[in-house]
């Protein structure tokens, strides 16, 4: 006879069903896991054989064969263990017969049979809802997995479970945990002066574009990045979802708390390209994908290794990461913002660059070490010029995050009405295609004639004359107006990035 | 009767022997009354020895005796190397014995001390 319950294999954030079937045959005794078990499976054997005992059980004198279908689907991880003990159970008749249809289970045994933690349990719970079975999981899993809104069994330990099965002693079933309450998020009141960064950060918020913000150290420019979480809407429930299954998968998910709080990630310039995209034995999600619906913050960008800025060219497009493997592809979403900030030249460029000795040549290496794609794929570049002593005794700014996050809102509602056909998950300009492009950016005539003369001489690539028009329409949507004036195309021209050499958009091209 | 002397005049090697007789005899006896059926005694094949195969209900079990002073040694007196090579004489006679295709098998030991009852452990080694 087969006993067989439900698990789950992991695969980027899908949980992938996992049957765990378990035959004991006669012959000489033996205990073999199958199915492309990778370490940590295989020695769930000696897990569960030193918990049963103690349990005062012992496995029975026959050949065991665990089978973990479907075979050719590689499995990794140490969840195994729980649902790989339960079949166990009911194929030596401790838990009676027909107790485990309807249940899926994950879970790592300890070798005193306490059930102990995992990551992932969202995923599974999410997965095991839509097998409409319920859900067996560590208990201090139990509020993280209750989020899916299925039927969550949390236990403590294998005892317990017998117990519960054997209809001794109910495990009552998980509750969600708590959202989290508003984390004090710094606030933009906090940064006297600085109101053209302030403005682009606005922008940048509300349109969902990537801003590097450039300036010498002391600046506030990581200041001004920490702010950007308190002025961005709160996620959706969808988004909080999505966001919430990778947090699971990489376990940073405390108590089953969720947060509506935009993730804001900030790895330091040392990060290798596998912890920014993903990767590792267990094709782990990466920075890009922690941040995903929320802020990618780099601090000293050229401090980071031209390889690893390049790897993130891909996922800033597509919206994804993909590590590839010899024997399959895993995926993590990865929709974020990018933040970069970046001294002007190696020595800091101090007050207004008048203490570097080496201009421009210093600046010109400096910012040469970011590659001209990865640049162009930023849509706002603003300067933050050093403050000045009389701006800190000047009295705080009267507007502070929540005014700014509320015109912010407003710019995100209209884009949301605008591109509420859009196939995209995000419904921001940022992310508008070239339809989209043509549909709802397209500016009255005189911006359109600035645009032409400014591409001209600023050597504008396509991708860049796109974004130009995205940060324009954002720029006219934080304003309100259905039109893109000459005013928002100018304001928008004037965040491009432009090589060192390349002259400054003049004056005069603004004027005619 | 596990007393060593040299008295008899014979050889340590000989006392020896003679002490490891009488212990399986012991064991058989005590898994007689512990109502198992003796299928083989001193079973000798060229793959390797096998001190006892018992058989109770639809359950082989292949038994290594040994003699010991305390249970301590006698359980950390077989290695894992012995069991190997009675697992596989075990694999052996079982392909001879077709009547017993069914069965379940197990590898037991029983360590027979001075003045005491033999103690009988089920199931003590398994194949890895």
């Amino acid at each position: 006879m087969v006993s067989r319950i439900t698990t789950f294999a992991f695969e980027g954030v899908t949980a992938n069903p996992v049957d765990v079937q378990v035959q004991l045959s006669s012959g000489q005794s033996n205990f073999a896991i199958v199915g492309l078990a990778d370490k940590a499976v295989a020695e769930s054997r000696e897990r569960v054989g030193a918990a049963f005992s103690s349990l005062g059980l012992s496995l029975p004198p026959k050949r065991i064969v665990v089978n973990l279908a479907p075979a050719d689907l590689p499995k990794e991880g140490s969840h195994y263990d729980l649902a790989i003990a339960l079949a166990l159970l009911q194929a030596i008749e401790v838990i009676p017969n027909g107790a485990l249809e309807d249940l899926a289970a994950i879970g790592e045994l300890s070798l005193d049979g306490k059930i102990a933690v995992i990551p992932g349990a969202l995923p599974a719970s999410m997965a095991a809802v839509g097998l409409g079975k319920t859900l067996i999981c560590p208990e201090s899993c139990g509020p993280e997995a209750a989020w899916s809104g299925g039927q969550v069994l949390g236990a403590k330990s294998l005892m317990a479970l017998i117990s519960h099965f054997k209809g001794n002693q109910q495990i009552p079933s998980s509750k969600a945990g708590e959202l989290k309450a508003d984390v004090n998020v710094p606030d933009l009141k906090d940064v006297k002066g600085q109101e053209g960064a302030k403005r682009a950060l606005e922008i940048a918020a509300a349109g969902g574009h990537n801003l590097i913000m450039m300036g010498p150290p002391g600046s506030g420019k990581s200041m001004l990045a920490q702010r950007l979480a308190g002025i961005l809407p709160s996620l959706s429930a969808h988004e909080l979802l999505e966001v919430s299954q990778i947090q699971s998968i990489a376990g940073t998910l405390e108590k089953g708390q969720l947060s509506r709080i935009r993730p804001f990630r900030s790895p330091h310039h040392s990060a290798s390209m596998a912890a920014l995209v993903g990767g590792g034995i267990k094709a782990r999600p990466g920075e890009v994908s922690l941040a995903h619906h929320g802020v990618l913050f780099l601090d000293e960008l050229p401090e980071f290794s031209s390889q690893v800025l390049d790897s993130l060219r891909q996922p800033l497009e597509s919206g994804e990461a993909v590590i590839s493997r010899a024997n399959r592809h895993v995926k993590y979403p990865s929709r974020f913002q990018l933040i970069a900030a970046a001294n002007p030249c190696k020595c800091g460029g101090g007050p207004s660059e008048s203490m570097c000795r080496r201009k421009p040549a210093c600046k010109a290496d400096y910012i040469g070490r970011v590659s001209g794609p990865f640049l162009d794929r930023m849509d706002i570049f603003i300067d933050v010029p050093a403050v000045t002593a009389m701006d800190l005794t000047l009295p705080a700014p009267t507007e502070g995050s929540k005014e700014v996050a509320g015109r912010v809102l407003r710019a995100r509602l209209l884009q949301e009405k605008r591109y509420e056909n859009s196939s995209h998950s995000r419904k921001l300009n940022v992310d508008a295609d070239t339809s989209a492009i043509d549909q709802f950016c397209t500016p009255e005539q005189s911006g359109v004639d600035l645009l032409m003369q400014a591409a001209e001489k600023l050597g504008l690539s396509a991708r860049g004359y796109h974004r130009v028009l995205k940060v324009s329409r954002t720029i006219a949507d934080l304003d309100g107006t259905e039109q893109i004036a000459r005013v928002h195309v100018a304001e928008a021209l004037n965040y491009r990035f432009r090589p060192i050499t390349a002259s400054k958009v003049s004056n005069d091209i603004l004027k005619a | 009767m596990f007393e060593r002397s040299n008295s008899s005049g014979k050889s340590t090697r000989q006392i020896r022997e003679k002490l490891g007789r009488n212990a399986e005899l012991l064991a058989a006896i005590w898994l007689r009354l512990k109502g198992y059926k003796i299928l083989e005694k001193r079973l000798r094949l060229k793959s390797g020895e096998i001190d006892l195969i018992a058989k109770r209900g639809k359950m082989i079990a292949f038994v290594e005796v040994k003699a010991r002073q305390t249970v301590e040694l006698g359980l950390s007196s077989v290695p894992d190397r012995s069991w190997n090579r009675i697992a596989r004489s075990a694999q052996i006679w079982m392909s001879h014995k077709n009547q017993y295709s069914d069965h379940d098998w197990r590898y037991d030991l029983i360590i027979v001390c001075p003045r005491k009852l033999p103690i009988h452990r089920r199931d003590h080694w398994r194949p890895k």
